[in-house]
């Protein structure tokens, strides 16, 4: 009998014993992988909404509550329909220190035919538009023509296919890389077309009214970029003087909240793997050491068919490595299958733009995983090892008597 | 003991399957009260869920080794099929926020996986058990 079917038969004589241990490192691997794929994904996904948000300051209606309701819309995609008069975006330009302002309009659908629910349609001017434009030139490289429309990667149809809102036909031309936010399920389209689509609404008797100015010429929200060397926040202030009826948000504001809330996301999920870890270290070196009493006069028999204490030890070292890698492959398994599938649940459950790492990533994710945890096993079994090594046959066997 | 293990597991996760198909891990509900898309799909499940748990019952009770085989295969195709309820025989909505899509299709899909490879498992052991008999 070869090493190797020694130690596999030394496994499965005690299948309680070995199952508990397989559990055991399954449990940290799971974790450990689980736990830094959260945290890499909210972070892909703050750095994602970084970059498109693209704007410095954002102007919206004074009824629009603001932070809240943008913040909403961005995150989770929450249907933001409020209108201000148009006229405030060329007051936006003759503010001081501004370098580009760009309108958008917003526009809840009814039940899409995609979906059940509704989705926020947003039209921006592709002449002007800074924000939206950098990132659909990504999936389309030709201008963006009267009733085509350009999808958020959530919104279930494919480039080509006819898209139905309140009765219009758009087609859909492009199809937007995820962004992991709430901008992945809204439908973009130029001005003509969102007027087209607002006047198809006035007929479903679904109006945007405002309280004064022409109801055909409204805007959603104005994107802002400040020029170079600006305070932004002096810029916001001016803006918050100069137009009426609308509130000025500092987009970097709006960043620092997300980054505040992702990083105490990340620092609970942080000491939960911590807590994990140290419980179950204690209780695999509670494991340990009780299998040196268990497993003393077995051990003692090893010796005096011939075994070296070098050989004893390295013996139990291998048991302990075939355990904690089995249990931490099991373990990073079962930990994609807890996690990947359920990517959409985390994202709204969280309400934070989440953005799964590529492949390549994942799996250096999982190997570190498995890697960490059979080390960490390993480490734990070698104490056990050289006590265990240290046996004198002929004393433990007495005793046994 | 041994010989009922796996279909006790096979019947704790068809139990999870159809009180799950009602409760937590079911279709969209709307709130205006008209249908979704993926009712069908969520009744479905509910069916295949029931249609193992019978299964699991009948396996525990019956001792016979061979017809124990036939269930076990019977509870295999029902879980294999069940894989594709929502999704591919049965549509759930088209937007990947909504419930179904979210929480409904991944569940029941590692769900029905996980029937599958019980049954696998229970075959196994049903068929050693046999030739081992036939030793």
């Amino acid at each position: 009998m070869n090493h190797f079917s020694l130690m596999i038969r030394n496994l499965t004589r005690r299948p309680g014993r070995t199952i508990s241990l397989i559990l055991l490192t399954a449990f940290l691997a799971m974790s450990l992988f689980c736990g830094t794929i959260v945290v890499s994904s909210l972070r892909r996904g703050l750095a994602s909404m970084e970059n498109r948000l693209g704007a410095d300051i954002i102007v919206v209606p004074a009824e629009a509550e603001s932070k809240a309701s943008m913040k909403n819309l961005l995150l989770q995609g929450t249907i933001g329909t409020f209108y201000m008069d148009a006229s405030a975006l060329e007051k936006v330009r003759e503010t001081e220190g501004v370098e580009k302002a760009s309108a958008q309009i917003f526009l809840s659908s009814m039940k899409a035919d995609c979906c059940s629910v509704k989705v926020q349609i947003i039209g921006f001017d592709p002449e002007n538009d800074f924000v939206v434009q950098p990132w659909i030139a990504e999936s389309l490289n030709c201008p963006l023509g009267d009733m085509e429309v350009v999808v958020g990667s959530r919104v279930e149809t494919d480039v080509g296919n006819n898209f139905r809102i309140y009765d219009r036909s758009c087609r859909v031309v492009a199809k937007l890389a995820s962004t992991g936010t709430g901008l992945d399920t809204a439908v973009y389209c130029n001005m003509n077309t969102i007027h087209i689509l607002l006047q198809a609404a006035e007929e479903k008797g679904i109006f945007h009214k405002i309280d004064s100015g022409n109801d055909s010429e409204v805007v959603s929200a104005i994107y802002v970029k400040v020029l170079s060397g600006t305070d932004p926040g002096l810029v916001n202030s001016r803006l918050n003087g100069h137009v009426r009826k609308a509130t000025a948000i500092r987009t970097a504001g709006m960043m620092t909240e997300v980054s505040d809330s992702l990083s105490g996301v990340s620092r609970t999920i942080a000491v939960l793997i911590g807590a994990i870890w140290v419980l179950a270290l204690i209780i695999l070196f509670i494991v340990f050491s009780m299998m040196v009493n268990e497993r003393r006069r077995e051990l003692a028999v090893y010796r005096l068919l011939g075994m070296s204490r070098k050989m004893l030890s390295g013996m139990i070292l291998k048991e302990t490595a075939l355990c904690s890698f089995t249990g931490a492959l099991c373990g990073t398994v079962l930990g994609a299958i807890l996690v990947f599938p359920f990517t959409t649940l985390i994202e709204t459950s969280l309400k934070l733009p989440y953005l799964a790492p590529g492949a390549g990533t994942v799996a250096l994710y999982a190997c570190i995983a498995i890697l960490v945890t059979a080390a960490v096993g390993c480490v734990s079994g070698f104490r056990t090892a050289s006590r265990l090594s240290q046996v004198d046959p002929g004393t433990t066997l007495r005793e046994g008597v | 003991m041994k010989k009922n293990v796996f279909c006790g597991l096979l019947l704790a996760l068809a139990a999870v399957i159809a009180i799950g198909s009602v409760t937590v891990l079911g279709p969209c509900v709307h709130e205006d009260g008209s249908e979704a898309p993926c009712i069908g799909a969520g009744r479905a499940v509910l069916i295949g869920g029931c249609a193992l748990a019978i299964l699991a019952v009948l396996i525990l009770f019956i001792r016979k080794s061979s017809v124990r085989i036939v269930l076990f295969f019977i509870s295999l195709f029902v879980a294999a099929v069940g894989i594709a309820l929502p999704g591919t025989i049965f549509p759930v909505c088209r937007m990947d926020t909504m419930h179904c899509r979210a929480v409904m299709q991944p569940a029941m899909v590692i769900l029905f996986a996980s029937e599958l490879i019980v049954s696998v498992c229970g075959l196994i052991v049903e068929w050693n058990r046999i030739r081992r008999e036939r030793a």
